[in-house]
């Protein structure tokens, strides 16, 4: 203290105690807060996936973060990267700008990056109580993943000799690679999931024994009964229906298949039977014939146009009238003109065409089959999803139906309140909500290769994407960085607002009070 | 003694140099840039002591100027007008910072309308922050009191102000004698304050606090520039011993029989005393020392002379008010048995006062009336 010369009391104002003791945040009447709009991309995605929050993980390179957040609802995401038909991508607003975010790509990284860090040797104690899962299809294996999460012990059966489901039997390895789904099946092995396989629930075993040995039963067999045509000549040799077709071609046994192939159908079972079929030994044509028009057809587009460029011949507004057969093997067929009207379907018999073929593959879609409950006898309410609740649907959102079936059967296992199912998915952060001329990420407009830097070009769209503007405003530098992400301090913010002013993905909302 | 030809801003830039300065952060404002350029000069030859920083603002001056006195810099700023006005909120943070600070300003009009023009109004409407104020009539005094202020700045920690009419004095060339270098270096001293920002003894100075401490530190630096007269005077007998000029907190003409005084500051001081000869019964004040406005001083003398009149020469006008010095005075003189009739002498805008609207104005206010205003403005 400079002592005064005339009272030798402090002439100015003098202090060795930090001023980080005056709680400036006191002063606030409004106060700022992190309440997450709706992406998007996350209305858009079936598994409910948080997809800007592990976008925002990897840009920071946190592989294990970004795998926590990804894993809350979805467990397979190097499968999911393959497989899924990402409507995220559709929604994603960055495409307004430049190009959207290349979503899949991270979400297969992030796959990749977790089975990478498999160890073998069991990880866990399973000490809950035993659970039965029927099916090891995407619901099957999901169910069965946040089980063993919980530390429960499962059990899947199985009624082939592989397990997947329509990962193993249904999708070619051209759209997903063998190697990364044994290794994803592999892990859930290691981790403890038991699996019994060439079981079929209701022929082996039944729904009653499941019940007399386990705590809870998780029923997702799927929807595997093909639908007939019911035109003469079906049960003729080299008619196959789709899926017995693609089983035999997945599980690496060669169908016997001669050139030149028809397709029957319009979804994604006809378009994947027929390029696995082009990839056939021997099979040079391949043509397939839909009954209504390209626009209607169910099948994922980029998978029709690829089909197209890899020389599929699509022929739609038709469909088989009659089966030629010669000996009993199929010769070829007679097509009717067909197209959608008020009433549904409008079959032109006059005008007809024929094609040969040496073999004919159906895939008219799959139906539900409910003889697996005719084993259940008690009367008990049960835990199903999958194609078995929804019909044929896809791999996502099966692997949503396991996820909140596991949680389910967790909650009233353990006493818990019903967990919600899900979000409210209206009113998405639109592009025009965005504030862009403070944005710091937006000098990379082309899609990236590295994981990192892609991610790093998610405008947030309603969740923070760690872009450090409003650390940047803050005139009070009551914000703070603490692992790279933006914490506010609410010891000292006093409520300007600016950093809700200014946030680009408008992640911050402004509140009354303190 | 070694006389020079010079100008009042290039005499108040030569006592810098004699004082030695650590910073001088100045921006350039007519009619103050002389002493802007001559530092830079000075600097440029390796002859200041010291830096020079060119700054973007007056502002930026005397922000500059705190933060070097606060750790410990001897510094030194010039402004005038506008562009003492833009520094104001600095400087009531410098006398509250207590810091020593010396600056010159040069009195010009303050806008609007635009004008280069004399008028103490920008220096006096800076009476209330704190600083003590020396108003100089010449660039011998000039060059005297920048170089007594850096002394009493730092012995009583609050900045100083120097004060000389523009054009009439900055622009105008005057011999003045020109201390020798280590002379003066010698009289003045290395700094003797401590610094308040001390690295190895990291604080928070001039933080927030109560009112109730705010209420100490103000009577603290009010009665500590109450000593300033007293301190002075000090200074200056050293000062007189060394250098052989003397100057007072006012400096007073009274011939014998005086009983109207003529009250004036800054360059009209010198108009009044070449024409006190052709008055009668009249004698002068020079006002030096403005803040603290020294009362006792001033009381003093018009009792001992017994005045009943004083007419105050006011290069400035406080409007609503009048002129400021009449204003300070007649607060000064309450209380006194027999307090002097006050006439105020208006020369507002830079007014030149010649001998002759002198002469008229005494006869123009010699009624027995307490107080009036007159304009200079109709004198002409």
């Amino acid at each position: 203290m400079l002592p005064d010369i005339t009272t030798q009391k402090p002439v100015y104002a003098y202090g060795t105690e930090s001023s980080a003791v005056n709680k400036t945040g006191e002063w606030r009447f409004l106060t700022p807060e992190r309440v997450p709009g709706l992406s998007p991309c996350r209305q858009g995605c079936l598994l409910d996936g948080e997809v800007p929050a592990w976008l925002e993980a990897v840009k920071r390179e946190q592989w294990e973060e970004a795998w926590q957040i990804m894993s809350r609802n979805n467990p397979f995401p190097a499968l999911t990267g393959y497989t899924c038909f990402h409507p995220c991508t559709e929604n994603c607003n960055r495409s307004e700008l430049d190009s959207g975010i290349d979503i899949p790509s991270v979400e297969k990284a992030i796959g990749l990056w977790r089975l990478d860090q498999y160890k073998p040797g069991r990880h866990r104690d399973l000490l809950k109580d035993e659970i039965a899962v029927i099916g090891s299809g995407p619901a099957g294996l999901s169910c069965a993943y946040y089980l063993n999460r919980a530390g429960y012990r499962v059990t899947v059966y199985e009624k082939s000799d592989q397990i997947g489901g329509m990962l193993t039997l249904g999708i070619p390895e051209y759209r997903l690679p063998r190697s990364i789904l044994n290794k994803e099946l592999n892990l859930l092995k290691e981790e403890g999931v038991e699996f019994v396989t060439g079981c079929e629930i209701g022929q082996d075993l039944s729904l009653d024994d499941l019940y007399e040995k386990y705590s809870e039963v998780f029923l997702a067999p799927g929807a595997w009964k093909s639908r007939k045509a019911g035109i003469p000549g079906e049960e003729s040799r080299g008619v196959w229906n789709a899926l017995d077709f693609l089983s035999e071609f997945n599980s690496g046994r060669q169908p016997e298949v001669t050139d030149p192939v028809i397709v029957i159908g319009g979804g994604n079972a006809a378009i994947d039977s027929a390029r696995s079929a082009l990839r056939m030994n021997g099979i040079n044509h391949v043509t397939l014939v839909y009954r209504r028009s390209r626009a209607e057809m169910p099948a994922y587009q980029p998978e029709v146009e690829a089909a197209e460029n890899e020389g599929v011949e699509l022929i739609f507004n038709a469909l088989p009238g009659k089966i030629e057969t010669v000996d009993g093997k199929i010769s070829g067929a007679e097509f009717n003109y067909s197209k959608t009207n008020r009433q549904g379907l409008a079959v032109d018999k006059t005008s007809s065409f024929h094609k040969s073929c040496g073999t004919l593959i159906m895939a008219l879609g799959q139906e539900q089959d409910s003889s697996i409950f005719s084993s259940l006898e008690k009367d008990v309410s049960f835990y199903a999803g999958g194609d078995l609740v929804t019909g044929p649907a896809t791999v996502s959102e099966a692997i949503r139906a396991g996820r909140i079936a596991a949680e389910a059967m967790i909650a009233r296992l353990e006493n818990l309140p019903e967990p919600e199912l899900c979000l409210p998915l209206e009113d998405p952060v639109s592009f025009e909500d965005l504030y862009l001329e403070a944005s710091v990420n937006l000098d990379i407009k082309d899609q990236q290769e590295m994981p990192e830097k892609e991610a790093s070009r998610c405008l947030g769209c309603g969740t923070c994407n760690s872009c450090g503007i409003c650390y940047l405003f803050c005139p009070d530098m009551a914000i703070d960085i603490v692992d790279g992400r933006y914490e506010l301090n609410m010891d000292y913010c006093k409520g300007c607002g600016i950093c809700y002013r200014e946030c680009p993905s408008r992640a911050l909302v402004l509140k009354g009070g303190k | 003694m070694a006389y020079e030809l010079m100008s009042g801003s290039q005499a108040a830039a030569v006592a810098v140099q004699r004082v030695g300065v650590d910073l001088v952060a100045a921006y350039p404002i007519t009619p103050q840039t002389a002493i802007v350029e001559t530092l830079a000069n000075f600097e440029g030859r390796g002859e200041l002591g010291g830096e020079f920083v060119s700054v973007e603002s007056e502002y930026a001056a005397l922000a500059c100027s705190y933060g070097a006195a606060a750790a410990g810099a001897r510094v030194f700023t010039a402004t005038a007008s506008h562009g003492l006005a833009y520094m104001h909120e600095m400087i009531h943070w410098c006398s509250g910072a207590r810091v020593p600070i010396v600056m010159v300003n040069v009195n010009r009009t303050i806008g609007a309308p635009w004008s280069l023009d004399p008028d103490q109004g920008d220096s006096l409407s800076q009476r209330d922050t704190g600083w003590m104020q020396i108003y100089c009539s010449g660039a011998q005094e000039v060059l005297d009191t920048v170089m007594q202020a850096f002394l009493l700045s730092e012995e009583l920690l609050l900045p100083c102000m120097v004060v000389f009419d523009g054009f009439y004095i900055s622009h105008t060339y005057e011999a003045v004698d020109v201390p020798d270098l280590e002379k003066a270096r010698a009289f003045i001293g290395p700094p003797t304050f401590a610094a308040q920002v001390q690295p190895e003894k990291p604080a928070n100075i001039h933080a927030l606090i109560t009112g109730d401490m705010q209420a100490d530190l103000v009577r603290s630096r009010h009665k500590t520039m109450l000593r300033a007269p007293a301190v002075f005077k000090e200074i200056n007998q050293r000062f007189a011993e060394t250098f052989g000029r003397s100057y007072g907190v006012i400096d007073s003409v009274m011939p014998p029989g005086t009983k109207r005084v003529i009250f004036a500051a800054g360059a009209t001081a010198e108009t009044v005393r070449w024409t006190l000869p052709e008055l009668e019964e009249t004698g002068m004040v020079q006002l030096r020392m403005f803040r603290p406005f020294p009362r006792e001083d001033i009381c003093n003398l018009f009792e001992a002379h017994d005045i009943e009149q004083v007419v105050v020469v006011d290069r400035n006008c406080s409007t609503g008010m009048g002129g400021i010095l009449a204003q300070e005075l007649q607060a000064a003189i309450y209380g006194m048995e027999k307090p002097p009739a006050v006439k105020d002498l208006i020369l507002a805008g830079g007014i030149d006062l010649t001998p002759d609207m002198l002469i008229r104005a005494m006869t123009e206010t010699a009624s027995v009336d307490k107080v009036e205003q007159k304009w200079g403005v109709d004198l002409r």
